[in-house]
């Protein structure tokens, strides 16, 4: 490009072709400049030779042309205050600008296999040095930006024609790491992307611009008129004042972990599904040299959003993944661009679409925006409103939480640990249980006892006596007693009667034993031992008064008994894995109340509303 | 996950309690019956007469 009339010439053997004059440069406050020099990653140094701006239709970019000292080249492309080192790589097989689209994986070759984020055609809008390429100003030039598995990105340059002619693979750069011999300071970029105070053309009320480097759109907070931000604020769209009043007022200042961004757009964007408008809030955040975030809220929610190159997601069963967590998909839908206010760092419109689909992973959420030409992802982290507040020092308090947040971190999230830590208890109950059966549980008394043969049943007579015997601690007590009864039934009222202090403890057991045939076949009821336990005995030497009852003209000639102490009764383990199972059993159902609750506006309710039915049946 | 761990050791060591005494739910009241009833020689229920039964 001749820097001294504008005429663009290409170099042809030994004569020079005229391309013609190459419009002025779009004027983007870009700290770089033609002839600075540079020390990139030990490669050799290299010096910014050219400049070319492209526009893409809904905004500009700049592409450095770093020359290196072994006569090697390579683009520094920068937009939005980020840099990307791109440099040349071998050129395999690739597919035809046409048969190209966002979200396609490609084989790079030795690079990798990496995902077309974008797929665009942009205008040769200026330049400024030298070019590596013989292009006329003006022309357009098809190109695909892809994204690598660990961040890295790929530019496959189509040219003019539909065939790939060359592919650029680098990686995202910053300033300190080019290594610029003659930079601003830090202050003085500040000094240089800093505000600049402006009147809307159309209700001249006054616009404070926050990053004249970066803004393609305003829209005035006034009178709501879009402006173009690269033309001189030329009007856009002529509207009425905004129906949006953010909680955020442009120009806050908040902090998020380690940085601090300004607030400088606002949004309003909504889907609707099934004639129901679903709107929320996204406040565009600026942090000179920094990517853009983005603090969303909906329904009371909020979300810290950053964007995410496509490459670092992952596919597990068709469902996208990001550092090896997978996400579920939660809704799809049309968001559509309602209100805007203040800047925007692409030429956004009110009533512009794109299809979203959204994927949580409480606390976070992946977004994907596609279009035509372009993927996005995003990466989102829930936000308690209370720190959103607290960030931008925010008055009164955050506006009420509706419902439950697609991202929400849930209070029961550690049910499941929970659940898990009360069948170790189970466990550990069940292993108590076993080891009280086998080592505790002690005989202190075993006694065969005969029945009174000329006893009257129940009379006085027939009482007779086991024992006396020591039990050694104290402990409940079991009465085992087993009768060869058989058809019959022996029936005991027992006393265990302390022999020092007088103290009875009175029960009774039953003893019967049935058998028979009949249509159905042969058949039994009940058994030929009963057992009854004595609680809370205390240590002592005791004996045992036994009354026997029978069925007349069956008396049993004589039956067994036997004490046990310290036996773990089974009825207690079942109450005590009822309390262990208890907590985690209400956590659980919290857990599956919260979930159902969050899932009820995703495109996978867990449990139909009642609403559907309803409408079902007036069908 | 600490209060159910504090929970579920509460659990586990009434539990234990409970089976080393013997505790129950229900317990019947105990009764006792006087010493000179029990040594009352020949009357229903006195000690000497169960002994003597045995």
């Amino acid at each position: 490009m001749c820097e001294h009339c504008g005429t663009a010439v290409a170099r042809r053997g030994a004569d020079l072709a005229n391309y013609g004059k190459v419009a002025a440069l779009i004027p983007t406050p870009s700290v770089l400049q033609l002839g600075l020099e540079g020390d990139y990653e030990g490669a050799p140094p290299f010096r910014l030779v050219g400049r070319l701006q492209l526009d893409y239709g809904a905004g500009t970019w700049d592409e450095w042309l770093m020359a290196f000292s072994d006569e090697s080249w390579a683009w520094l492309s920068e937009a939005q205050g980020r840099f990307h080192y791109m440099g040349q790589a071998a050129l395999p097989p690739l597919p035809r600008f046409d048969q190209i689209q966002p979200g396609q994986t490609v084989d790079l070759g030795p690079p990798g296999t990496y995902v077309v984020a974008e797929v665009r055609t942009a205008r040769f809008a200026s330049a400024r040095g030298e070019l590596p390429f013989a292009v006329a100003p003006g022309s357009e030039l098809h190109y695909a930006d892809l994204s690598g598995p660990k961040g890295e990105l790929a530019t496959i340059d189509y040219g003019t024609g539909l065939g790939a002619e060359a592919l650029y693979v680098g990686s995202e750069v910053t300033l300190d790491q080019l290594g610029f011999s003659a930079l601003p300071d830090a202050e003085d970029r500040a000094t240089r992307v800093g505000g600049d105070d402006l009147k809307c053309p159309q209700c001249s009320g006054p616009l404070e611009v926050r990053a004249p480097d970066q803004a393609q759109r305003i829209g005035c907070p006034y009178c709501g008129s879009l402006l173009d931000a690269t033309r001189d604020l030329a009007v856009l769209e002529a509207l009425a004042r905004p129906q949006l009043d953010p909680w955020i007022p442009l120009g806050s200042k908040g902090r998020f972990g380690e940085s601090e961004y300004a607030v400088i757009g606002v949004m309003e964007r909504s889907v609707t599904v099934e004639e129901v408008r679903y709107p929320w809030t996204e406040y565009l955040l600026y942090k000179p040299g920094s990517a853009f975030r983005w603090l969303v809220e909906a329904k009371g929610h909020w979300s810290f959003v950053e964007p995410l190159a496509a490459g670092f997601i992952g596919d597990r069963w068709g469902e996208p993944t990001y550092e090896e967590r997978k996400f579920s998909h939660f809704q799809s839908g049309t968001a559509i661009v309602d209100h805007v206010l203040g800047e925007f760092y692409w030429a956004v419109a009110r009533g512009e679409q794109t299809q979203t689909d959204d994927y949580v992973a409480p606390p976070r959420m992946l977004s994907k925006e596609a279009s035509e030409s372009e993927i996005n992802w995003s990466l989102g982290t829930y936000v308690e409103p209370d720190a959103v507040w607290k960030a931008f020092r925010l008055e009164g308090s955050p506006p009420q939480r509706q419902g439950v947040g697609p991202h929400q971190p849930s209070p029961f999230g550690d049910s499941k640990q929970v659940f898990m830590r009360a069948l170790l208890a189970v466990a550990a109950l069940v292993v108590l249980y076993l080891g009280f059966l086998a080592v505790a549980a002690r005989t202190v008394h075993r006694e065969s006892v005969r029945v009174p043969a000329a006893a009257a049943p129940g009379a006085p007579e027939a009482a007779t006596f086991a024992g006396p015997f020591e039990v050694p601690a104290d402990s409940n007590l079991q009465v085992n007693v087993e009768a060869p009864v058989s058809n019959s039934w022996l029936y005991l009222e027992g006393a265990l009667i302390n022999d020092e202090t007088g103290a009875v403890d009175e029960f009774d057991v039953e003893v019967s034993y049935y058998t028979g045939v009949d249509s159905d076949g042969s058949w039994s009821e009940g058994g030929t031992s009963s057992t009854r336990y004595i609680p809370a005995v205390p240590a002592g030497r005791y004996t045992l008064r036994l009354a026997p009852q029978w069925e007349t003209g069956r008396a049993p000639s004589s039956y067994d008994v036997t004490v046990r102490n310290r036996v773990p009764r089974f009825y207690h383990l079942f109450l005590a894995v009822l309390a262990l199972m208890a907590w985690p059993a209400l956590r659980l159902w919290r857990y599956f109340r919260f979930e159902t609750e969050r899932w009820s506006e995703s495109d996978h309710p867990w449990v139909e509303s009642s609403n559907d039915g309803d409408d079902s049946e007036d069908e | 996950m600490k209060g159910y761990t504090a929970y579920a050791l509460a659990v586990l060591g009434l539990w234990t309690v409970a089976t080393v005494r013997g505790w129950d739910f229900g317990a019947e009241k105990r009764g006792f019956i006087p010493q000179n009833v029990r040594q009352a020689a020949g009357g229903y229920r006195s000690f000497n007469y169960w002994r003597g039964g045995k």
